[in-house]
């Protein structure tokens, strides 16, 4: 399978005119006479000024097409390396590689190759232009099983629940019972009995009782020796309004249940009406002039329940998320609980591919933070360098398109209110 | 069920494509048998050996071990001899049968026998497989003085390698050497190249007698030029092994035709590598396309349809690429454009040994010729294949071709990622 490497990432045509740092460190450190493995074009004429170099192909044709296997993708940090000594000089792999990834230097009969340096790649270090950086991607597809979603899917547009959703049951894997009841979210995993979208039991629960009915379950199971994850995932009005009292008493008796609140703050599905955790000052059906009241803050209200795990989740940030979602999973002294912030194109009335964009100015404005609660304490899990103007955030949105100075200035005050009771968490 | 996919023959083309149905497919049961007793190599790699550059033990591609742990189980020595389609069966020399859900026939090419057949009595040597290699190099020694019959591809790397060696070589051809890859002009270098190492090349030769002598082999050509040599070679061509298809109903011509899914005329069977006859890259139209690249493009192409997929192959470009020494040359898509609106760019330096020719169609690039011109072949390559628009460019492209074409590579891969 193809793995999730650190990879030298070149921003295209943004080198500065004359500059060659990269290819003269690549020379300097390499130090073989063969010349420098990354290349800089300064094309006057066509006004382009960029880099190019190895990609380290996850399936490189230069290794293929080597007659005699002296080319080879490490599969532990997915360098592709020319054994030089087993290399014939015969230049095929210059003629494979489609990217000019590969030289042939005919002094010594030997092709050569960028080997991102072992893992310090010198022209990185010395490219003072913010052009070529080494990113190191964190091993996200190592814990990705199978898509369990069937093909089609009865969501909008750029629905991002629909993905907070396939993410989260490839993390969790199959061994899982899904319980969900009336809402988007359920009608995402397919209306029963015809269309049935998700490859993993399910069960549809009346909203009152979600959490009651997968008590039940998972204490039968576990009476008969089975130990499925019993995953519950429903909407902010089914959390945080309609079923909020099954949930309060699930997770005070300490029911093994991970809850999944998939939150796109109002009831979007009959109709984009209010629900107790839209924010302040949004519009929707039922408030023309925006929410005047604030919005319920569910995942603090969850902490103070005392369950072994809380945590707060965007699909902007897929590695945090995946993270949590596997502490979740291995929690079996209690309940779990997972707050995911779903943009809602529709309701939120923003673009449809815009739904990534406001989860990540969502958490660095600090309207989402993103951090778990375990053992009594709040930690943090992005740490926002520099903070946004929440104006970023609000302006992608036509829910707060008539959002006035001071309802802004009330916004901004409350989310500072929030995030300072966060810290003073984190601090215990 | 679980599917059985039978890939006969372990040449680049027939490895590539059992990893191919692997990777894709984990339930699958793949078999790959190989003809020659030993593990895969590449027949690519052959003439090295005899320069010396490597030794025998850095010939394999892959080990038994590797195979165990992919899960592909790995037969050698086994040569098929009849294929069944409607029972779906294969049966081998030696009695054995293997049934499959999809076969595909990788089975290479050999070399042509006309040559030998008239010269019974004489022993002249192939060059093909690891056997013809090492019963050349056990007859080698620094007095041997070699003929090559034949100027194409094999028999330029054999001769090289020769020279490498330190042994006397003669080239007796028909044409000059590679002129299926390089026409009059960058031919001359070539030839010039050549002669400069060493090496004595005839050409417009066709041979009507050989007598064998006492310790040397004479030939004779049909116009009576008189050839001595210790060995002969036979590099006058390959022809796709095939016999072994005979009465099975699959549609043979020169090699197996198959269609852009490298599929044959009969559902479950596949072709790929030297042995099948695949759309080429310009006109759709069938031929065998002998050479490196197209074998494990089809093997890989060939591997994904035979796991579920339906993948469509952009067809061979003819091409190629010889370091000589200490020059290079190479050889991709057409010589001449096919209409007269196309355009030629093209310069020279008869000191310098140095060839640039670059062919546009339409505001492509359609074929490309070099010989000592510093180019990287992939990217040009990339532009043909990509049929990326260079009418705007053609000059600069010619003038500059390194840095052009890796810009014209980048921003058409900055246009097909968007």
């Amino acid at each position: 399978m193809a793995g999730f490497y650190e990879i030298l990432k070149a921003e295209y045509g943004q080198c500065p005119e004359e500059c060659s740092l990269c290819e003269q460190a690549c020379i300097s450190h390499m130090n073989d006479g063969y010349g420098s493995r990354i290349k800089i074009l300064h094309l006057r004429e066509v006004g382009f000024h960029g880099v190019s170099k190895c990609n380290q192909c996850n399936e490189p044709s230069c290794s293929d097409i080597c007659p005699v296997g002296a080319i080879n993708k490490n599969s532990s940090d997915g360098v592709v390396r020319i054994l030089e000594k087993k290399c014939i000089g015969c230049g095929l792999c210059t003629l494979a590689c489609p990217y000019g990834g590969v030289d042939y230097n005919p002094a010594s009969r030997k092709s050569f190759k960028c080997n991102n340096c072992d893992g310090e790649p010198e022209c990185v270090k010395a490219c003072t232009n913010n052009v070529l950086s080494y990113r190191r991607s964190r091993p996200i597809r190592n814990y990705m099983g199978e898509d369990l979603f069937t093909p089609g899917a009865g969501t909008c547009i750029g629905c991002s629940m629909e993905h907070v959703i396939r993410f989260s049951l490839r993390i969790l894997g199959e061994d899982i019972i899904i319980f969900r009841s009336a809402g988007c979210s359920a009608i995402a995993m397919g209306t029963m009995p015809q269309g049935v979208a998700i490859k993993t039991s399910s069960c549809v629960c009346l909203m009152t009782n979600v959490p009651a009915v997968a008590t039940g379950v998972k204490r039968y199971l576990k009476k008969i020796g089975q130990d499925p994850t019993c995953v519950i995932m429903g909407g902010d009005g089914l959390t945080a309004d309609v079923g909020f009292q099954s949930l309060s008493g699930a997770a005070e008796r300490g029911e093994n249940l991970l809850y999944i609140c998939l939150d796109n703050e109002a009831y979007m599905n009959t109709g984009i009406q209010r629900s107790s955790t839209t924010p302040y000052s949004s519009w929707t059906t039922t408030t023309p002039g925006g929410k005047e009241k604030r919005g319920k803050d569910l995942p603090l209200i969850m902490a103070f329940h005392g369950i072994p795990y809380v945590a707060t989740a965007v699909m902007a940030f897929p590695e945090d998320y995946a993270q949590k979602l596997l502490k979740a999973k291995a929690v079996k002294d209690g309940m779990a609980y997972i707050h995911v912030l779903c943009p809602c194109v529709v309701g939120w009335r923003a673009d449809d591919d815009s739904c990534i964009e406001i989860g990540r100015l969502a958490v660095e404005t600090n309207y989402f933070p993103l951090w778990e609660f375990e053992n009594g304490k709040v930690n943090f899990t992005h740490h926002v360098k520099k903070m946004r103007p929440l104006s970023e955030f609000t302006k992608l949105m036509g829910r707060f398109s008539s959002l006035t100075v001071s309802q802004l200035r009330q916004l901004e005050e409350d989310i500072k209110r929030r995030i300072e009771m966060l810290e003073t968490l984190a601090k215990r | 069920m679980v599917k059985r996919q039978l890939v006969l023959g372990c040449g680049p083309a027939g490895l590539k494509a059992a990893e191919k149905i692997r990777e894709t497919n984990d339930d699958y049961e793949v078999k790959l048998v190989s003809l020659e007793n030993c593990l895969p190599y590449c027949p690519a790699s052959l003439p090295y050996l005899v320069a010396g550059r490597i030794g025998e033990e850095d010939l394999w591609l892959r080990d038994e071990d590797y195979f165990l742990k992919k899960g592909i189980s790995f037969t050698k020595g086994k040569q098929a001899v009849r294929v069944l389609p409607d029972k779906r069966r294969v049966i081998y020399q030696d009695g054995d049968v293997d049934e499959y859900d999809a076969l595909l026939i990788a089975t290479g090419a050999q070399p042509s026998m006309p040559l030998i057949e008239r010269f019974k009595d004489i022993n002249i040597l192939n060059f093909h497989t690891l056997t013809d290699y090492r019963r050349l190099n056990s007859m080698l020694s620094s007095q041997t003085v070699v003929a090559i019959i034949g100027a194409g591809m094999v028999a330029i790397e054999i001769a090289m390698a020769l020279v490498e060696r330190g042994i006397n070589v003669k080239i007796i051809g028909r044409g000059r050497p590679l002129r299926s890859y390089f026409d009059e002009q960058p031919g001359t270098y070539i030839t010039d190249i050549l002669t400069n190492y060493g090496i004595q090349i005839t050409t417009g030769k066709k041979l009507a007698i050989a007598r064998q002598l006492k310790d040397s082999i004479e030939v004779v050509s049909d116009d009576g030029q008189v050839f001595e040599a210790n060995l002969l070679i036979n590099c006058s061509g390959v022809t796709p092994r095939i016999s072994f298809l005979e009465g099975s109903g699959i549609k043979i011509n020169q090699g197996i035709i198959v269609d852009r899914q490298l599929g044959t005329n009969i559902n479950g069977i596949l072709a790929a590598g030297d042995v099948a006859e695949a759309p080429d890259f310009f006109h759709g139209l069938i031929g065998i396309s002998a050479i490196l690249p197209s074998a494990t493009d089809q093997g890989r192409i060939a591997g994904e349809n035979m796991s579920g997929k339906n993948n469509n192959y952009k067809g061979w470009i003819p091409m190629n690429l010889f370091n000589l020494f200490d020059n290079t040359i190479c050889s991709l898509g057409l010589h001449k454009p096919r209409k007269s609106e196309g355009v030629i760019m093209e310069e020279k330096d008869d000191g310098k040994r140095y060839f640039k020719r670059l062919v546009f169609e339409e505001g492509e690039l359609v074929g490309a010729m070099f010989v000592n011109s510093e180019i990287e072949p992939g990217i040009i390559r990339y532009i043909i294949e990509h049929k990326v628009k260079v009418e705007r460019n053609k000059e600069l492209l010619f003038y500059e071709t390194n840095d052009v074409s890796r810009w014209l590579m980048l921003e058409n891969e900055k246009h097909e990622m968007a």
